[in-house]
């Protein structure tokens, strides 16, 4: 069905119009459509059609030719002007572009930060159907706490009874199963370990955690099989083939090596060297009681993969009848957690690692548009002030015969060249500053990566296009519609009031931006400085930390423990199984007189030396410390302030308790001590002692793993030196050290982190605005030096007139301040709410970060007004 | 005066025979007839900007009914001038063949 008029083909006729000048364009399609018609009448549609569309092809190499040839010549002279401009303008234009550089050199940094935080776990395959269970914990009186933590049963009841359950794989976190850390040697090399994880063999065929050698399916099969990384092969073997190799740990256990993983990345929420058959357990004197696969045991990770399209919200609930019907009164309920999720959402207790933080990630990515806007603002402001120096130009190019059309063409390609420039010089940047902000992220990001991702590709184009046009666009609609003879009589054009007012929004805006960034800055530091400085219930300073891996001397660390206090530089030493900032595991708890209708909640438990309440200047509020006169105090416990809350009853001190160890008395009530970070409140926590001798207690699995010594402030080194060689006495383990006040301050390492880049990038924002405030001051310094000249004449000081011009700024600054400070106290009010100990927003905060804006801009100002006023006013008259 | 070319002549003879149905293909035809020779529409399109330029001919354009494709057509007029060049182009030719015998071709023809 060809309709008549398809012959010729409307594209043609379309194709052949645009070629064709406008006067004639009318003539050449009506002739050429009646020579068609003839042809059809002759020849048939077909070679009519046929001889049209040869006719317009023909043509289009020789259109293209003259197009190029003249466009060429135009675009010659385009060049040619913006690099005089350019040139002229050597002030405006740096700080144009600088500011943009350094904008656009930040926002890709921060957009290569982001892409990355959001890449964690996506590498494998089957990444979206992962999940890991995680449980809550009802607690009395004191909420509910999350735990990374699942009994070991639960993995084959779900695979037998869950359907929807494709594949199951545990990963033993068990506290106190000191085997998995230790002295591995391969004979040459040996050296303490402890990203060692305990794996069923089905986590391989869950993670893509692929093999360099050996066979996935079997590798993980037999017991004291274990898997190392291709790195830590290297490390141990060279470069020999480790396969079939033994590796001895703490000369008590051999391994046999099944495979070699690849190298895990960075951005995996699990990060290990070795990992070894889950099967080795029973063979482990933890894991022959039979006490591994039963509900009661809260010491496995354990990961899903579900069915393709399988609900996770069904998978859940079937979970929670599956678990009702096995122990009805179980405390615990089970949820599920994409893995994908952990790293950026993840806080809970047991976590494998510390993980980022979402609001961490929408914080930096509102500094990033902050910035962007600001260094765009700054663009788009100094390019309209400047483009109002060029309506000469602009007059006589249309005196001289160029069209509106070809105005717009000028401005928006000479905008979209220099945020071209820019892109391509901040990339050159990121290249250069990559591998330090990885260093400062503690992250690993390549290039390279970057460059294969589409989104960033597209990112960056999109950012060039619209920078590009939103700044061009006003000066080249603006400037293309003024009336040539207008133009010309004029050398400025100060009378247009509109793109002033367009120019104050831009300036109020990056005030408004700056002192928000500012307050917020405040208010992170102070709160950061609260957490560093508060009380936390325990003595930290000049605390020397040795962590235990001997295991025999773990067992048997009195002799140790005696040799260290002798030493007079070690004012004195005690063991924990915990350090009292970091208290992790628990188990759930009864007590005399507890109400029926309260399941077992978990409390905390650390195990701890006699006098490790006075080493530590923990303070009792009732009840006495742990003491060797009272035999029955191996049982005993101590509990804190927030324990005996939970518990309900005042007055606890001789009541009998039980976690997880057994019944015992309670003996003492401990000062509440931040045992955690301080963005969680307090929660319960026991205390019992480290003691071997009772069989019936399951007080024997505690562990010394900490030897806490506290040291005099001089001559650091030399006693670091004695404490190692007497550590050397009792153990060829290597020896190593921490200091308690930094492992606490590694607690804030994250919002550390944060605050510190925080500041950074407000810092880059401000700084950008103050590029684009300078430069917007001296331009209109410029444009008023006749007036300035004049008032100069008549008799004004010169304080009178820089003062006329910083009035200007001062105005949009107290404007910006009335902005400001509300939206940044509702935001920052809204992230410390996420601290459970929180310091006050202060009021003098939103006086001084406006004053500080405030010096920052008469800084800025000032330099160009005093330039302007202090000219001589004959200089400036002179030119007319 | 200037001298007009021969595609020029011929186009505005054919302007002045085609009286008010002179546009572009009529006269193409029309040129195409004189010379015996198909000419292309670009080469009359650049002639009759020429004379257009220098005012021998004018153009009206006007709506013509729909069962063409264009939506209206260029109509071109002699004017004064080019009838005055055309008269010019017509003595010239005179003045150029005056006293030249035919024989001089004949002779060469039956060669």
């Amino acid at each position: 069905m060809k309709k008549k008029s398809d012959v010729p083909a409307p594209l043609a006729v379309w194709l052949l119009s645009r070629m064709t000048r406008e006067d004639q364009r009318e003539s050449v399609i009506d002739d050429f459509a009646e020579i068609c018609m003839e042809i059809k009448k002759d020849k048939g549609p077909q070679t009519a059609r046929r001889w049209y569309w040869a006719q317009v092809l023909k043509s289009i190499p020789m259109f293209l030719r003259i197009q190029m040839s003249w466009g060429a010549a135009m675009f010659k002279n385009y060049l040619t002007i913006t690099l005089r401009n350019l040139k002229r303008h050597k002030g405006y234009s740096s700080i144009n572009t600088a500011g943009l550089i350094l904008g656009f050199t930040i926002v890709l940094l921060i957009t290569i930060y982001i892409r990355y935080e959001f890449s964690f776990d996506r590498f494998h395959e089957n990444a979206d159907s992962i999940y890991r269970v995680i449980s809550k914990s009802k607690e009395a009186r004191s909420g509910s706490v999350w735990w990374n933590a699942t009994p070991g049963l639960l993995k084959s009841t779900l695979l037998n009874e869950c359907p929807d359950v494709e594949n199951a794989a545990r990963l033993c976190i068990w506290k106190s199963m000191i085997n998995l850390r230790g002295l591995f040697s391969s004979g040459k090399v040996s050296d303490f370990e402890s990203a060692v994880y305990l794996v069923d063999f089905e986590f391989l065929e869950i993670f893509s955690f692929p093999l360099v050698a050996g066979d996935p399916k079997t590798d993980l099969n037999d017991p004291f099989s274990i898997l190392l990384t291709k790195e830590t092969a290297e490390k141990y073997f060279g470069n020999e083939d480790p396969v079939g190799k033994l590796l001895n740990v703490d000369k008590t256990y051999d391994y046999e090596i099944t495979g070699v993983l690849e190298n895990i990345p960075v951005n995996s929420h699990i990060h290990f060297d070795f990992l070894i058959s889950f099967n080795t357990i029973y063979s482990f004197p933890e894991g022959r009681e039979g006490r591994v696969d039963v509900w009661g045991s809260n010491n496995y990770i354990t990961y899903l993969k579900l069915n393709k399209g399988a609900d996770p919200k069904k998978v859940k609930d079937r979970m929670d009848e599956i678990i009702r019907s096995y122990k009805e009164r179980y405390s615990n309920s089970f949820f599920l957690d994409p893995v994908t999720r952990i790293h950026l959402h993840s806080n809970i207790n047991l976590d494998l690692e510390a993980n980022s933080d979402i609001r961490f990630i929408y914080i930096i990515s509102a500094i990033a548009v902050f910035i962007l806007l600001i260094a765009c603002f700054n663009y788009m402001n100094l390019s309209t002030a400047r483009s109002s120096l060029r309506c000469k130009e602009v007059g006589i190019r249309k005196v001289v015969g160029a069209n509106r059309k070809n105005l717009v063409n000028q401005f928006i390609g000479e905008s979209l060249l220099f945020s071209a420039a820019a892109v391509a010089i901040s990339v050159l940047l990121v290249k250069l500053l990559l591998p330090a902000f990885s260093r400062f992220m503690d992250r690993d990001f390549h290039l390279s990566m970057f460059f294969k991702d589409p989104l960033i590709i597209i990112f960056i184009l999109g950012i060039t296009l619209i920078v590009g046009l939103t700044a061009g666009s006003y000066p080249a609609f603006f400037l293309s519609g003024f009336r040539p003879a207008h133009v010309l009589r004029k050398a400025f054009l100060t009378d247009s009031k509109k793109p002033f007012r367009v120019r104050n929004v831009l300036v109020v805006l990056q005030f408004t931006i700056s002192i928000g960034l500012i307050i917020c800055t405040f208010v992170i530091h102070s709160q950061l400085n609260y957490i560093k400085e508060k009380e936390l219930g325990f003595k930290k300073d000049h605390i020397v930390v040795v962590r235990m891996q001997d295991q025999r001397l773990r067992q048997n660390y009195e002799a140790l423990l005696e040799a260290f206090k002798q030493q007079s530089k070690i004012l004195d030493a005690t063991v924990s199984d915990d350090l009292p900032h970091a208290i992790v595991g628990g188990g759930g708890t009864d007590w005399e007189g507890k109400e029926p209708d309260i399941t077992y909640p978990s409390f905390y438990n650390a195990f701890v030396g006699y006098n490790f309440l006075d080493f530590y200047d923990m303070e009792l509020v009732a009840g006495r410390n742990f003491s060797k006169l009272h035999p029955a105090d191996e049982k005993a416990y101590i509990v804190n302030e927030t324990a005996i809350k939970a518990m309900g009853i005042e007055d606890r001190v001789g009541k009998k308790f039980r976690d997880w160890k057994g019944w015992g008395i309670i003996v003492g009530v401990v000062k509440d001590f931040h045992f955690a970070s301080l963005k969680q409140a307090v929660k319960p926590v026991v205390m019992s002692l480290i003691y071997k001798g009772n069989e019936d207690h399951l007080n024997k699995y505690a562990t010394v793993n900490y030897f806490s010594l506290k040291i005099g402030s001089e001559n650091v080194p030399e006693t670091l030196k004695l404490i190692e060689t007497t550590y050397k006495k009792y153990t060829d383990y290597p020896f190593s050290f921490t200091f308690l006040d930094e492992r606490i301050d590694r607690l804030y390492r994250s919002e550390q982190k944060m605050g510190q880049s925080f500041f950074m990038f407000s810092m880059v924002a401000i700084f950008i605005a103050c590029l684009g405030l300078s430069g917007l001051a001296s331009f209109t310094a410029e444009q008023k030096t006749k007036e300035i000249g004049i008032r100069r004449i008549l008799g004004a000081s010169i304080p009178g007139v820089v003062f006329l011009q910083i009035k200007i700024f001062f105005k949009w600054l107290v404007f910006s301040t009335l902005v400001a400070c509300p939206v940044a106290y509702i935001l920052m009010n809204r992230w410390i709410q996420d601290f459970a100990y929180r310091t006050n927003i202060q009021i003098w905060f939103f006086a001084v970060a406006p004053s500080m804006a405030a010096l920052i801009a008469l800084f800025t100002i000032s330099y160009q007004s005093i330039k302007a006023a202090k000219a001589n006013p004959v200089d400036s008259l002179r030119y007319e | 005066m200037d001298i007009i070319t021969r595609l020029e002549e011929a186009i505005l003879i054919a302007v002045w025979k085609l009286q008010d149905n002179a546009y572009g293909v009529t006269i193409n035809n029309s040129v195409s007839e004189f010379f015996d020779k198909k000419y292309t529409m670009g080469a009359l399109y650049y002639s009759l900007d020429q004379l257009l330029r220098k005012r021998y001919v004018d153009k009206t354009v006007k709506h013509i009914p729909k069962e063409s494709v264009g939506r209206s057509r260029t109509y071109y007029r002699l004017t004064r001038k080019g009838e005055k060049a055309l008269q010019e182009a017509k003595a010239h030719q005179e003045k150029l063949w005056k006293g030249i015998p035919d024989l001089a071709f004949k002779a060469k023809e039956s060669k």
